[in-house]
């Protein structure tokens, strides 16, 4: 266990510069930032982490997160604003979320066109709104799945589905989930997305379940039909099953799946 | 284009007057949203059964609670109405709603409340005032096209010692006495200048920017603003004249208010 320390802004710097230059040919991440005084300080509460993790898929890191955080004192409100310390909680596990493959490279996923942050699925892009500023999670590797895991603790599938897969696979569906409130917010809406989609027998997500060109695919469920949807039903007070079972037609290619 | 939104889904419009929303301040803690609805402000909606069920749904950026307020015909506050897994505790955003059987019968609009601004029973307000870390800088206004108020926003630690003197900066008169002119030029200049926003046209406005406008009318009525034609106005002329008109009315505003003379009679000159 390793006391945890946050990147100060010159070594989020830092961390960008290594992202920008080195990442690709596959050095190794500036861990050593995270102790060096210069570039990173010390976090209160104290939040100690293990470093040798493995984390198998999202779910199992977000559960991680949630429980290291919650036994250190540190709630969702003192994290969910704090680029710094998303940032480092990426490069405390770099080799999870940027693996290096057999070519000894690594695929170092960037906003080309993102003015502000080139890389927001390592360090968190911050959006305002007139003076107030807020994190955008959604294309975060470590915030996203850490808020999604957070929302949904107490369900009976803890977001499973939209956690599945490793740290460093990371869908639109997962973008376009962990960015809207109101739908990580909604275990019901959760509960339908593992009905449609989520093949029980293989484990995992059925194919096509995010192609955008697809009838009923989940984009088009948690967007455009759930904002048309919220004009004439709460699904927030339906069950999974109630809302499964007001779907349009367009989702009865996912229900033929399942058999129903 | 202009384009307008038509309602064709069944669902009634929860009025503002119909609810009364403050956020109460606990020390160190997260705030209590208190909520007391009076639907005969609105009589269309007795049409609602009843049983129907009542929710108050509240966010700020990524967070979101909704509160169980029993049914329309019986609303009961929930035992716990903290703010508790909300992201700020200054503010919040908030929606009611009216269900029965998953359909949704009535909703309001989105309305947001304030620690520092508990009347939503009217759209008096101009202003309201709100505290971040700012660092060193002592206090800003924060205000956009789409903000639903704009806020005077204090430096938290100002606003933390403060209050802890019992004396809160927005009811401190020395304080408002210095910071009022600069937030109502900064205002007009964002709603003549940044907006470019036809004083006239807007006059009419229900929101806060025609409550501004008003107001700075009421200050300088013999006086009429410039106005802007994107084919016709000059931008330099535009300019000289609005920053002319602008520093008119916050002349008279600071002279209604006796703001100097008040400084002076409290201490400000010490």
């Amino acid at each position: 266990m390793a006391e945890f320390r946050i990147l100060t802004d010159e070594g989020v710097d830092m961390f960008r510069t290594f992202l920008d230059e080195s990442a690709r040919s596959g050095e190794s991440a500036p861990t050593h930032l995270l102790t060096d005084r210069n570039y990173s300080m010390e976090f209160l509460p104290k939040v100690y982490l293990q470093l040798s993790m493995r984390f198998k898929t999202k779910q199992i890191f977000g559960k991680y997160l949630v429980h290291v955080l919650a036994e250190a004192g540190v709630t969702r409100q003192m994290v969910s604003k704090n680029r710094n310390f998303w940032a480092s909680i990426v490069l405390r596990y770099f080799d999870q979320f940027c693996p290096v493959d057999a070519n000894g490279r690594r695929k170092v996923p960037m906003e080309k066109k993102d003015q502000y942050e080139k890389y927001p699925k390592f360090i968190p892009r911050y959006i305002s709104s007139g003076s107030e500023q807020s994190l955008r999670g959604r294309r975060h590797y470590a915030l996203g799945p850490y808020l999604i895991y957070d929302y949904n603790k107490n369900s009976e599938h803890q977001a499973d589905v939209l956690l599945s897969g490793s740290l460093d696979s990371w869908g639109d569906d997962v973008e376009q989930t962990a960015g809207r409130i109101e739908v990580i917010s909604n275990k019901n809406l959760i509960g339908v997305i593992r009905l449609l989609y989520w093949d029980e027998e293989a484990g995992s997500l059925r194919r096509g379940y995010s192609t955008k060109t697809r009838p009923g695919n989940i984009n088009r469920l948690v967007a455009d039909l759930r904002n048309q949807m919220k004009l004439t039903a709460d699904w927030y007070s339906m069950s999974a099953k109630e809302i499964y079972d007001s779907l349009p037609e367009e989702y009865d290619f996912w229900k033929k799946k399942r058999g129903d | 284009m202009a384009s307008r939104n038509f309602n064709y889904t069944g669902r009634m419009l929860i009025t503002q007057e119909c609810i009364d929303a403050r956020l109460s301040e606990i020390y160190r803690k997260a705030p209590l949203l208190e909520m007391e609805f009076n639907w005969n402000m609105k009589p269309a909606l007795n049409e609602i059964p009843p049983g129907a069920k009542l929710f108050v749904d509240v966010g700020k950026d990524m967070s979101f609670m909704r509160f169980d307020y029993g049914t329309f015909g019986n609303p009961v506050s929930p035992d716990n109405v903290s703010l508790s897994e909300l992201d700020s505790w200054t503010s919040a955003s908030f929606v009611v709603r009216i269900v029965q059987g998953g359909n949704l019968l009535a909703a309001s609009k989105k309305h947001t409340v304030s620690i520092a601004q508990p009347d939503l029973k009217s759209r008096r307000s101009l202003i309201i005032a709100d505290y971040e870390d700012l660092g060193e800088r002592p206090w800003k206004l924060d205000v956009y096209e789409e903000i639903e108020l704009p806020r005077l926003v204090f430096n938290q630690k100002w606003w933390d010692a403060a209050m802890d003197s019992s004396k809160p900066l927005q009811e401190d008169s020395k304080v408002m006495g210095m910071i009022m002119p600069s937030v109502f030029e900064g205002m007009l200049n964002f709603l003549m200048i940044s907006m470019k926003a036809d004083l006239h046209r807007w006059y009419e406005d229900q929101t806060w920017k025609g409550a501004w406008i008003r107001f700075a009318r009421s200050l300088l009525p013999d006086n009429i603003p410039p106005t802007y034609d994107e084919n016709e106005t000059d931008e330099v002329e535009f300019l000289r004249d609005s920053s002319e008109w602008i520093g008119n009315v916050v002349a008279n505003y600071s002279e209604s208010k006796a703001l100097s003379s008040n400084l002076i009679n409290i201490g400000g000159g010490e």
